[in-house]
């Protein structure tokens, strides 16, 4: 079973307040507490595939937010590029790291004395379920 | 002395599942085998975090090598039954034309399956929907067909009791159905089997096999370790990855020429259309319509309501940051419809890395972004009739419905199974699940993998 370092996470984590900042009422990524899942959501993925995830966030901690930020919209433009490495390595990160933190924050189980309301319920998604 | 049984069966979705339970009813000695693990409806992942991560392979997605496509495989105790749809629809003529054509073989045809057909469908549980059951997207899409002239229908589902005049939300069962009501092979075949006595050993990835003279042998790995199980017969019904992947990785690509080729799916594009109004496209069956026959069949491509939780919602936004957030929070003004198209087969390409790893070649050709086009064309002109005043374009697709990798056929260059559901050369060792689709046919395919497997059973049970 593999997991992100601790470097790796605080990485992840200020690329998840990048996609998802506070709005309104919504919490940032970061605030929502939604990171206490990662480790939890990342074990079930291929053991190489979060090893390689963890080298990278790793070595990126030491880059400036402007440079995680410009990173972000590789991997949104990535979507509409070809084929080549280059882009389809930025895909690869965009479905994984937005696979996460996406994941992770609308779990529906970040609740916590700072945010008293789920963000999937902040978007209104209430789900009804009859079993019997 | 090792034990040997007389069937393994790889692979616990529509096929194997299926085959599973129906061959431990004739009194055969039958271990089925499952990568994924085993639930139930009290135990099903809680939620869409969970579910995405336990019940899919890859964690949640797997990916072509250009990383272009999302594939949503399942790897659980009953397969992808457990977490798609179960929507349940026989081939047309036009998919029986096009596979004899291809691949030679005479039974291909409505009337030679249909025993096979009736048979899995008074085996379960079937609604077609009606205009009670539509949620504010499906009457979104209904009103606005009808108003353009397109032909639409009611889907049809495996489905017992979903509680929907209760309140119940289906889109739930993506993680597994919590009534037992979806017609899952968990539902229809498996639970009873194995009370019983129906082996299964899940958590139980097959690595490779062997195929000898009068019995095969199967090499597994467990949490415990790495384990050899032998059979007279080995039925193979792990999809079209795990299938093929199966036997690249046991080297039969030197005996199979045409094995891993013919990879082919329906890729699914995403809209949504955003409105002033609460649509709450997520309530209630959130999957009960879809486009008619005409002129979408000939069109190559099909249209379906649909809607997805907020998870999956978001990955499918273009959009990050504070327009992200700004859009999610319109996630229950929003309908969804899905553009669904049949692929072209050829060039698609399933292999393996040095590892054993999958690799997926599958690029989309010039047919496929036509139909596309044509499709997405339609539908904006349905989110404009619905009174949309935003339209949203995913920017990537899922590739839905696994096929081909093993295609079935009489030639043994052109073909991996032979008429009879036997690997060519290889008659202990048999294939019924998607593997071996030589096309897409642009319909779900859960109900015909089922109907093959009927019909391999009924050889079995003869022979």
């Amino acid at each position: 079973m593999a997991t992100l370092s601790n470097t790796a996470k605080k990485t992840l984590i200020r690329i998840g307040n990048i996609f998802i900042p506070a709005y309104n009422d919504l919490p940032s990524y970061e605030a929502s507490g939604a990171a206490k899942h990662i480790d939890e959501i990342v074990s079930y993925a291929p053991k190489a595939d979060i090893q390689s995830l963890s080298l990278l966030l790793a070595f990126l901690s030491i880059v400036p937010n402007a440079t995680l930020r410009w990173m972000v919209k590789q991997m949104r433009n990535s979507h509409f590029r070809s084929g080549n490495a280059y882009w389809t390595l930025f895909r690869q990160l965009d479905f994984g790291i937005r696979g996460i933190v996406l994941g992770t924050y609308y779990s529906g189980e970040t609740l916590s004395e700072q945010h008293p309301k789920e963000p999937s319920n902040q978007i209104g998604f209430y789900l009804t379920k009859i079993s019997e | 002395m090792e034990y040997m049984h007389d069937y393994i069966i790889v692979g616990s979705g529509a096929s194997g599942g299926f085959l599973a339970g129906n061959l431990h009813k004739t009194g055969a000695d039958v271990l089925l085998i499952e990568a994924g693990k085993a639930y139930n409806k009290k135990n099903f992942p809680n939620n869409e975090m969970r579910g995405s991560a336990e019940l899919y392979w890859g964690g949640g997605f797997e990916f072509d090598s250009e990383a272009k496509t999302a594939y949503l495989r399942s790897r659980c105790l009953g397969g992808t039954t457990i977490v798609n749809q179960a929507l349940l629809d026989r081939f047309d003529e036009d998919v029986f034309d096009d596979w004899k054509s291809r691949t030679g073989i005479s039974w291909m045809n409505l009337s030679d399956l249909e025993d096979s057909y009736d048979a899995i469908e008074h085996g379960m549980k079937l609604k077609t929907f009606e205009e009670k059951d539509m949620n504010n997207n499906a009457r979104l899409f209904k009103m606005a067909c009808e108003k353009l002239g397109y032909d639409w229908k009611f889907l049809r589902r495996g489905q017992d009791d979903c509680a929907l005049e209760k309140g119940n939300d289906c889109i739930a069962c993506l993680n597994g159905c919590h009534r037992d009501s979806k017609q899952s092979t968990w539902v229809t075949s498996l639970q009873n089997a194995i009370q019983n006595g129906l082996q299964v050993q899940s958590e139980t990835e097959v690595l490779s096999v062997e195929h000898h003279a009068d019995f095969c042998k199967v090499h597994a790995i467990t949490p415990q370790g790495k384990i050899a199980l032998k059979c007279r017969k080995l039925i193979l019904a792990a999809g079209s990855f795990g299938t093929t992947q199966i036997l690249l990785r046991s080297g039969f690509d030197k005996k199979l020429p045409a094995l891993g080729k013919g990879f082919c799916q329906h890729p699914q594009f995403m809209f949504f259309g955003v409105f002033d109004d609460v649509v709450d496209g997520y309530k209630g069956a959130f999957q009960t319509l879809a486009s008619g026959k005409h002129p979408f069949r000939k069109m190559g491509f099909k249209l379906e309501v649909v809607y997805a939780p907020p998870i999956s919602a978001g990955m499918l936004l273009n959009t990050f940051g504070a327009d992200f957030q700004a859009q999610m929070l319109h996630y229950r003004n929003m309908s969804s419809i899905e553009v669904a198209v049949r692929d072209e087969p050829d060039g698609g390409r399933l292999r393996i890395n040095n590892k054993g790893r999958l690799i997926v070649e599958k690029h989309l050709t010039q047919q496929d972004k036509s139909r596309k086009a044509a499709g997405a064309e339609m539908l904006k002109q349905i989110f404009m009739a619905q009174g949309a005043k935003e339209i949203l374009e995913s920017p990537f697709f899922f590739g839905l419905h696994l096929m081909g990798g093993c295609a079935i056929g009489t030639s043994g260059n052109q073909s991996v199974v032979n008429p009879d559901f036997q690997i060519h050369d290889m008659p202990h060792i048999l294939i019924a699940d998607s593997s071996i689709f030589p096309s897409a046919p642009g319909i779900n395919p859960s109900l015909s993998v089922m109907a093959f497997s009927h019909r391999l059973f009924k050889q079995l049970n003869h022979s």
